[in-house]
């Protein structure tokens, strides 16, 4: 990729109590020549939210790119690349929007995203429940809390809600592709100059409390929590050593020697505050008391102990491969079934994404280099940690 | 370790609308007297791709041997001790798939570092043997994978039943049966899909294309002749019945019925929401399932015919390009291709949109109309 400009503007920390009306929401630019197309990627911070207002939410952003009240449902089409998606993921901590664009379209593309973001329509007539989830037995696995449907949203909740998320402090956009450095910028300050969010306080929206609990999947998870924003790429690595490829200690352990599971996966996904390690394991959920998971943890444990410097060299390979070559494991999950490193609007929603998430800039040398500098003591040590500390249940 | 359910052809619109994609590459094919391909591509990537496509012609999946492929593809992936570790170490990975119409193993390496991938492939062309115990373990994982099908999947797999009754049955096999497989029979049945006439290497990279021919060329002619050759033509049923509501039939993939067909549903799909086709090429009955959300009489009232038939063909058309827009989707599908049928070819493919009549089209329509 040819990077000819670079400009990252100050991304505030969420702050929905606040009522001072200070710039628009920010731009980062990331011009390429040689691209064939514009990326436009959006984030949406959100605040703690309670399981009720996270089902409407739900449903808002399923609803949400159908069309604006400036758009119907042709000018989209007739403005992303031709037969593409608005691609739209609901995070802990975020809501992602995401269109592609061919480069005479920036302006159409971005009056779009605007128009998503501060003039939504949820008509009555058009507005349908998300359906379960059919074409992937992964998603349940990803979404933030399991959630199942009530009829909690609306067209007029998910009009009140996105309203009060939406604000110039929450919001913040990335446009990569072949354009001249600061046109975005430009155009999208003739977009959003003068927009004034409806709401400035606090989200004073109380739904219905939602009595029901998530619905428990097939599939064991053993989770830990971290809170600390730089354990992110230590993290990841351990998740490739843990999961990736077939050399990995969960091959070895949960398919190879117990055959107990066909899947076996690793990966970081953000939380609320943070990241988490999801161990993820397709096995035969009749056959599984807790004295049963228990033992799995122990046999984890038992292969971490055992962990060799050719399996963390590999794994370092491995990772390696993910990073440069196009190597389909997926140490990272932020949203959905997406691969955050292999299309190039995927890899601007990492760059935006880990920006906001870590405060500072996705550098995949600074990954490389934590990955390189673990050696066998180093990574049975952390991975003890985390299989010992992570909580196990069926999602 | 996939069944490959669905997985080549599971188009979403992202991938079509990437069309009209130019990209520089060479391209040779060679056939070798014992009847195996290659077929290989140089084009820039920082990546090559090496795939093993073994044929199911003559040995697929009927109701008395099901699954038994997939066991293949299950204990030979792992049959090379230390393989994986190279690979991965090296930065590549080894995945493996199979089908109604083929296993292929697909070996994606950091460009030059090919030699690790040919090591692999010159193994799993040899024949092999397993054990009681081999087998009894990758049933039970098969039975694992089986678990994991997602209810669309499942949906799919119904289709190929009401439509081809047991013919279309999914490779994917009943772990009860395959546990008692005796070893002996799995590895005739390896050696028969490892004859020349099973067999197409297709490779895509960063490559020298004289180099690497004869380098493959020496791992293919290793490959016996086979007693089938030419390849022993296995037809589906014509007794078609109109099904479950998502899927219209297909015959081969180079026939003007099936692109007409892919052209109505791609056409159609533009419109929908959510859309997604599942297609996979086969030289034999064959099925395209659309899923979306919508009614296809009101898109066409709404659109008209020349719409969806001008959207269908562009769209076809950006979903063959996405196909060969990188090393390893251009490996996959012209190997598969050839694997098919050896005059098989994307151009060809592509030739066939421009063909394609509008009242074969219109009788596509017309039945996709009529389940969705």
């Amino acid at each position: 990729m040819n990077l000819l400009a670079f400009s990252l503007l100050h991304l505030p920390f969420l702050n929905l109590a606040s009522t001072a009306q200070v710039e628009p929401p920010p731009l980062l630019e990331i011009a390429d020549y040689d691209a064939k197309q514009i990326e436009i990627e959006v984030l949406v911070k959100l605040p703690k939210l309670t399981l009720a207002q996270w089902h409407v939410l739900e449903q808002t952003v399923w609803n949400l790119t159908s069309r604006t009240q400036r758009y119907g449902s042709r000018d989209i089409l007739r403005i992303i690349k031709p037969g593409s998606k608005v691609r739209t993921a609901l995070l802990p901590d975020a809501v992602r929007l995401g269109i592609s664009v061919d480069r005479e379209e920036l302006s159409g593309g971005l009056g779009l995203m605007q128009s998503f973001l501060t003039s939504p329509s949820f008509v009555k007539e058009a507005y349908r429940e998300k359906p379960a989830a059919e074409s992937s037995v992964y998603e349940p696995m990803v979404v933030p809390n399991g959630i199942s449907s009530t009829p909690l949203a609306t067209p007029e909740t998910s009009l009140e809600l996105w309203s009060a998320l939406v604000r110039t402090n929450t919001v913040s956009i990335s446009v990569s592709g072949n354009f001249s450095p600061g046109e975005p910028t430009k155009k999208w300050g003739m977009f959003i100059d003068g927009w004034q969010p409806k709401f400035t306080g606090n989200l004073p929206f109380t739904y219905a409390r939602r009595t029901e609990k998530p619905t428990e999947g097939q599939t064991l998870v053993f989770d830990f929590e971290s809170q600390k924003p730089d354990e992110f790429a230590k993290l990841v690595f351990m998740s490739v050593i843990l999961g990736g490829g077939k050399q990995s200690i969960l091959f070895k352990t949960t398919r190879e020697k117990l055959a107990e599971t066909y899947r076996q996966e690793a990966f970081v996904m953000p939380t609320e505050k943070g990241w988490k390690l999801r161990i993820l394991l397709g096995v035969e959920k009749a056959k599984f008391t807790p004295e049963k998971i228990e033992g799995i943890r122990k046999e984890i444990l038992e292969a971490v102990k055992k962990c060799n410097e050719s399996q963390v060299k590999t794994a370092a390979g491995l990772f390696r491969g993910y990073l440069q070559n196009d190597i389909s494991i997926r140490p990272i999950c932020l949203g959905g079934d997406v691969d955050v490193v292999k299309e190039e609007s995927d890899r601007l929603f990492l760059r935006s994404y880990y920006f906001f998430k870590a405060g500072r800039a996705w550098s995949q040398d600074l990954f490389l280099t934590v990955a390189e500098s673990f050696d066998a003591e180093l990574s049975a040590k952390l991975l003890t940690r985390i299989v010992s500390e992570s909580k196990a249940h069926f999602q | 370790m996939l069944v490959e359910t669905a997985g080549f052809g599971n188009s979403s619109f992202a991938e079509s609308s990437r069309g009209q994609i130019t990209v520089e590459s060479s391209q040779s094919r060679v056939f070798l007297p014992n009847a195996s391909a290659i077929c290989l591509e140089s084009r820039k990537s920082v990546y090559t791709s090496v795939q093993l496509i073994l044929s199911s012609r003559g040995i697929e999946s009927i109701a008395d041997k099901r699954g038994y492929r997939h066991l293949l593809e299950h204990l030979v992936a792992r049959s090379l001790p230390g393989h994986d570790e190279k690979i991965e170490g090296a930065g590549g990975l080894l995945t493996a798939y199979t089908d109604r119409d083929w296993i292929r193993f697909e070996w994606k390496v950091p460009a030059g570092k090919e030699k690790l991938a040919y090591e692999g492939l010159e193994a799993f062309l040899k024949p092999k043997t397993f054990t009681a115990e081999q087998i009894k373990k990758e049933s039970r994982i098969i039975y694992l994978e089986g678990l994991e099908t997602s209810i669309l999947e499942r949906n799919i797999e119904k289709d190929w039943l009401t439509f081809y009754g047991s013919d279309g049955i999914a490779p994917l096999g009943d772990a009860n049966e395959l546990e008692k497989v005796e070893p002996e029979e799995l590895a005739m049945m390896w050696k028969a899909l490892t004859s020349g006439p099973q067999v197409t290497i297709s490779i895509s990279g960063n490559i020298d294309l004289k180099q690497e021919s004869n380098t493959i060329k020496k791992i293919a002619q290793q490959c016996s002749i086979g007693k089938d050759k030419p390849w022993k033509l296995r037809q589906l049923s014509d007794n078609i019945t109109a099904g479950s509501g998502r899927s219209i039939y297909t015959n081969s993939v180079d026939s003007k019925r099936t692109m007409s067909a892919l052209i109505a549903a791609f056409g159609v799909g533009a419109k929908l929401k959510d859309t997604a086709i599942h297609y996979q090429p086969t030289f034999r009955g064959g099925l395209i399932s659309l899923v979306g959300e919508g009614k296809v009489a009101k898109i066409v009232a709404d659109e008209g015919e020349k719409v969806i038939f001008d959207l269908g063909k562009r769209y076809v058309r950006g979903w063959i390009d996405f196909k060969t827009s990188n090393a390893s989707e251009s490996a996959a599908f012209h190997g598969i291709l050839m694997s098919l049928d050896r005059s098989f070819s994307p151009k060809k493919l592509k030739e066939n949109i421009d063909l394609a009549p509008v009242s074969d089209f219109r009788a596509e329509l017309t039945a996709l109309g009529g389940q969705l």
